[in-house]
């Protein structure tokens, strides 16, 4: 088993990254069943099996490490993906992406971390973070195709459940594997071949504490922010104004204190009406104003960030005196009392002029 | 563990299609949903892939249970995607007004559509693998991805990962079985009986598999794997004039959906 980096890959390479690939693969329904179990242990019905998601990685991690050379992460991935697609995976064609991109980032992460063979912390501590970049990054993949939209602290509890799991099944548990693996002499040549002697439990153990604690550190410490810091901190209250317009900008209703104006109107529906009560904001008109719209321009695209999109004249919009926006609970709100309910956007996040 | 829905012995149409124009298709069709994201357009190519199954004799309900979780987790998708989109025209609300109390969770036209959109392209991704799995042998497709250039050596390992499929899925309850014949049960029960649990399931199957490796690798190197630029092979793939005419389409379909995104298509995005 060769350590080099960047010597051409021998057959027993690309032998080993498919017996690895295939057996991952073929243990997939035994890590959904585990997954499933735990769901049911904690009595909820999706979720908690992303803390089976290191176990995914596990087998990216072991290929890597084994078959120490550049790529083969991103092979591992791939064969792993296709294994799970021809054994039929609820997934589909995404599971190919998913276990790609895992196999990518530990690929770069063993760019950073240097050869696998080094016994150092940091090295250790950088295979281990890059296992859980990985595991988390399904929780991405999985997004872009089906969960668009959801709330992305939902999303960042979720991936940092998955990170952790990462951490724990891709990177403590892969190394012990690894130990294992070289005590019982199936890694003949390779793997971390430093001390000659069967390291003991105990041992691997006390080595690995100063990673275990980094790692706890920082997990709880992005939960923590997540939570408890980054919400009070990000503006909801905030949209970009781009386009057709000479002076892009965030808007931010700070920027116009004293040009709040007070409009009464009432939502009227197809099926739900809103009494009329008092709205202060910004008009559209005044935001729009400040960006200098170009001479050509006829209209505006409003976005929300559920992806809702509405298109307006800019001339009516220019002289509309009751359109505006306000500040409410979940962000930004287009109250729009001269035109139909469906208009009445929340959580405005882009004023394009077209 | 086996090669599900594999179906190889059929001569129908798709069937026959090269494997590498089958994976492209898969690809393009998922590409192709989420540049273009509309539920009509979903709802259009899940018909065309359920027609799919039918045109070339592949049961859709392989697995009853599997079947159950897709349309269980297409409905979740549907639900989740409903209640996280406040947007649109409110049609009802899920709590209504009660007293002082409410409306809340409104349901809206946007809401509706995007769940549409999203549960039909998670049943689409997973029928069209399906049926990809289903009409494709996985040799062929290593064969066919050398004659797109790819070199021999790396297309095989695909082969091999595939063939070790059903022997690691006979050892793997060979050890389940052994376990519980020694009174280890699975247990989830708090995370060192989880180690537990991976620990005596993974070790005895890596041993076995790593062990492996050494025989195999020397067997291949002993036939002279690797030794040549280009190898023999006992069924090859081949391009026909059918495969041509579905690239043409499958290449249509994409160029439409990028059109139909940039806006190009203003009659037809109307309709779809």
């Amino acid at each position: 088993m060769s350590n080099g980096q960047n010597s051409s890959i021998t057959t027993r390479n690309i032998v080993t990254v498919a017996i690895l690939a295939s057996l991952g693969g073929s243990l997939s329904t035994f890590v959904g069943y585990l997954g499933n179990l735990i769901n049911l242990s904690l009595g909820v019905p999706f979720g908690a099996g992303q803390f089976m998601a290191g176990l995914h990685v596990f087998w990216l991690i072991l290929i890597r490490v084994i078959v120490a050379k550049r790529g083969t992460g991103t092979m591992g991935g791939l064969l792993k993906g296709l294994v799970e697609l021809f054994t039929g995976s609820t997934h589909g064609l995404v599971i190919v992406a998913v276990s790609m991109v895992q196999g990518l980032l530990i690929d770069l992460g063993a760019e950073i971390a240097g050869t696998p063979h080094n016994n150092s912390n940091i090295s250790r501590l950088t295979w281990w973070l890059s296992a859980g970049v990985a595991a988390a990054s399904n929780v991405f993949v999985l997004q872009a195709f089906y969960f668009s939209g959801a709330h992305w602290i939902l999303l960042t509890v979720i991936a940092l459940l998955a990170f952790c799991s990462g951490v724990i099944f891709a990177g403590y548990f892969a190394w012990e594997t690894l130990e294992f693996l070289k005590d019982s002499r199936v890694l003949s040549n390779s793997f971390s071949s430093t001390s000659p002697f069967p390291v003991s439990r105990k041992r691997v153990t006390y080595r690995n504490l100063p990673a275990i604690a980094l790692i706890i550190f920082i997990t709880v410490g992005s939960l923590y922010y997540t939570v408890a810091v980054a919400q009070v901190f990000s503006d909801p209250y905030s949209c970009k104004v781009t386009g057709l317009v000479e002076n892009p900008y965030t808007y931010s209703p700070q920027a116009f204190v004293g040009q709040e104006v007070t409009v009464q109107a009432e939502l009227q529906g197809v099926n739900i009406h809103l009494d009329p009560a008092n709205y202060t904001g910004i008009l559209l008109s005044t935001i729009l104003e400040a960006a200098i719209p170009m001479a050509e321009t006829t209209g505006v695209r409003i976005v929300a960030r559920d992806g809702y999109t509405i298109l307006l004249d800019l001339d009516e919009v220019m002289t509309d005196t009751h359109l505006l926006l306000t500040e409410v609970e979940d962000g930004l709100w287009l109250i729009a009392s001269n035109y139909d309910g469906a208009l009445w956007i929340r959580m405005v996040i882009t004023l394009e002029v077209y | 563990m086996t090669i599900e829905h594999q179906s190889t012995e059929s001569g129908s149409m798709l069937h026959r299609l090269n494997p590498s124009l089958k994976l492209a298709g898969l690809i393009i069709i998922t590409t192709g949903i989420l540049i273009y994201p509309s539920w009509r357009f979903s709802g259009l190519l899940l018909l065309l892939t359920i027609l799919g199954f039918k045109v070339s004799n592949v049961p859709l309900h392989v697995s009853k249970k599997r079947i159950h979780f897709l349309m269980a987790f297409s409905a979740l998708l549907f639900i989740f995607q409903v209640l996280m989109t406040a947007n649109g025209t409110i049609l009802l609300f899920i709590i209504p007004k009660h007293d002082l109390m409410g409306p809340f969770l409104p349901v809206t036209d946007f809401g509706i559509e995007k769940g549409f959109q999203m549960s039909l392209r998670f049943l689409l991704v997973v029928f069209s693998s399906m049926l990809f799995v289903s009409v494709t042998d996985p040799t062929l497709l290593a064969h066919s991805l050398t004659r797109l250039k790819i070199p021999y050596r790396y297309s095989f390992a695909l082969v091999i990962a595939l063939r070790f499929l059903p022997l690691f899925d006979m050892e793997n309850k060979t050890v389940r079985i052994a376990q519980r014949s020694r009174g280890i049960s699975i247990s989830v029960q708090g995370m060192s009986r989880i180690l537990r649990t991976i620990r005596y399931t993974f070790f005895p199957l890596l041993v076995s598999a790593l062990s492996r490796v050494d025989a195999l690798s020397l067997s291949m190197d002993g036939r002279g794997f690797g030794h040549s630029r280009t190898r023999t092979y006992l069924r090859k793939s081949c391009w026909t004039a059918l495969d041509s005419a579905v690239l043409v389409l499958l290449s249509t379909l994409l160029l439409a959906s990028i059109l139909l995104t940039l806006g190009f298509l203003p009659q037809i995005s109307a309709i779809i």
